[in-house]
């Protein structure tokens, strides 16, 4: 049976017959791969404790038919720092949960996604700068990395520059923000045509995302710059606020493109 | 290969069972047949019998065909102690152990964040009046040290802290009899942080 190394994160895993577990992990050699842990359910198996999600393992693969099989398994990294908290640990299933839903698109720069995945695991388990704006500064980046880097210096629609004074809405089908005055067009436009002007009205709220300067300036800096300059345990409460709206509009617009909800940030808005 | 239906029936209803394949599921339908009218009978009536009487004790969730279940209602048992665990067989483990003298909570699962059950789908209020109603001392957390363990914990802790028991965590490390050597890291560190005096 041939044999590869990979090194590779745990990003999710299922149960499969009586003892053994499905791995989904983001390697750096191939991207995502599924491969069958033996016995990873059994009481005292080694295995056990390296198939957990978010563990970094270097591992000896064999090709099977629906899975590849783990033949070893050394255990590289545990972020024990992570799960001590419950926002962080959340933040960091979500950073699986997303790889694990997009990893595909990420196959062609594997090895540099991975290496990024586990320096943001790292800045979470480090803990010296707020567990949200990690996330939002993680959320744009994997954007980028997917190709739906949000549109925020331009309106979206005329594509004139935005300003403080002239931000309104972000549309998440447009992947962008669009200007006051282009917000403003389009409700009289609904008006003029006057039909169905309440479904038309909802549908428009459910597609996009009132914005205030602030939260607009949050993704700004967020966006422009690998480290959260600024964003740390002083931020007043406005600011504290405005990067939590700005972390949630971007969480929005990554379930609008994947079509469904992540899961593990519920735990979240449940303390 | 063709069995007459009520046999083809009876394998295929074995076969539901865990770790039980064709080939287990076609042996125990021929033991049953082989078996005389009562025992089957009785095997029939265990089942059904279980079924009906055994039923989460409404205070400690661990099973029982008594409510409140033997544990809850025993006097020799310290109530001011609770020890929280994730399944019905945790109780039944930690009992093995004839160490533990105080009071169970069984959570019915634990919080698994990527699969979204989320703590509502657990015995948590019920844990937190349990608490507070019985002036509990010390709340043991006897839960995996598992992503979903931990999510458990960490939960849990937030809630309890306020309530102002003392709230504490079984600790991990290496099984009896094992080799350092051996171990893996997150064993090791595990084992280290859970370290104590001599
Ligand atoms: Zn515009
Ligand atoms: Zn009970």
């Amino acid at each position: 049976m041939p044999t590869y190394t990979v090194h590779a994160v745990n990003v999710g895993s299922f149960a499969l017959g009586e003892t053994d577990k499905v791995l989904t992990m983001f390697s750096a050699e191939r991207g995502i791969i599924r491969a069958v842990a033996k016995g990873a359910r059994k009481p005292g198996s080694k295995i056990a404790g390296r198939a957990d999600v978010l563990n970094v393992n270097k591992l000896l693969l064999a090709t099977g038919k629906t899975f590849e099989i783990i033949t070893q398994a050394e255990n590289l990294e545990t972020f024990p720092n992570v799960r001590k908290d419950l926002n962080r640990l959340s933040y960091c299933l979500y950073y699986a949960e997303l790889t694990n839903h997009f990893g595909l698109g990420l196959a062609d720069e594997s090895a540099s996604y991975f290496d990024f995945l586990c320096d943001s695991l790292r800045a979470q388990g480090k803990g010296d700068i707020d567990a949200g704006s990690l996330c939002l500064v993680f959320a744009l980046k994997f954007l980028e990395w997917l190709g739906y880097q949000p549109e925020l210096d331009c309106c979206v629609v005329c594509r004139d520059v935005l300003t403080e004074y002239r931000i309104a809405m972000f549309h998440y089908e447009s992947g962008g923000i669009v200007c006051e005055r282009c917000t403003a067009e389009e409700q009289r436009t609904k008006v003029a045509e006057g039909y169905s002007k309440v479904r038309q009205t909802s549908s428009f709220v459910k597609e996009s995302m009132h914005i205030t300067p602030l939260v607009w300036k949050r993704l700004i800096l967020a966006a422009s710059d690998t480290v959260p300059t600024g964003i740390n345990g002083n931020d007043s409460p406005a600011i504290v606020r405005a990067t939590e709206a700005a972390r949630r509009v971007i969480q929005t617009y990554i379930e609008y493109r994947a079509g469904k909800n992540m899961k593990s940030l519920e735990l979240i808005g449940k303390l | 290969m063709f069995f007459t239906p009520p046999l083809a029936k009876l394998i295929e209803e074995f076969q539901k069972f865990p770790g039980v394949g064709p080939k287990s599921a076609q042996r125990m339908a021929f033991y049953v047949l082989n078996m005389n009218y009562d025992s089957v009978q009785n095997l029939a009536f265990a089942i059904t019998d279980a079924k009906d009487k055994v039923k989460n004790c409404s205070k400690c969730f661990h099973l029982s065909s008594n409510d409140p279940c033997e544990i809850c209602t025993s006097d020799k048992r310290d109530r001011s102690k609770i020890c929280v665990v994730a399944e019905a067989r945790d109780v039944i483990a930690l009992e093995r152990t004839r160490e533990f003298k105080g009071s169970y909570h069984v959570l019915t699962g634990l919080i698994s964040p990527l699969e979204g059950k989320g703590p509502e789908h657990l015995s948590i209020r019920e844990l937190l009046n349990r608490v507070h109603d019985d002036n509990v001392e010390e709340v043991i957390l006897a839960i995996n040290p598992t992503i979903e363990g931990d999510a458990t914990v960490l939960y849990l802790n937030h809630l309890l802290k306020p309530l102002g028991s003392k709230i504490t965590r079984i600790a991990f490390g290496l099984p009896v009899g094992a080799d350092l050597e051996y171990a893996d890291d997150s064993t090791l560190s595990k084992a280290l942080e859970g370290r104590r005096e001599v």
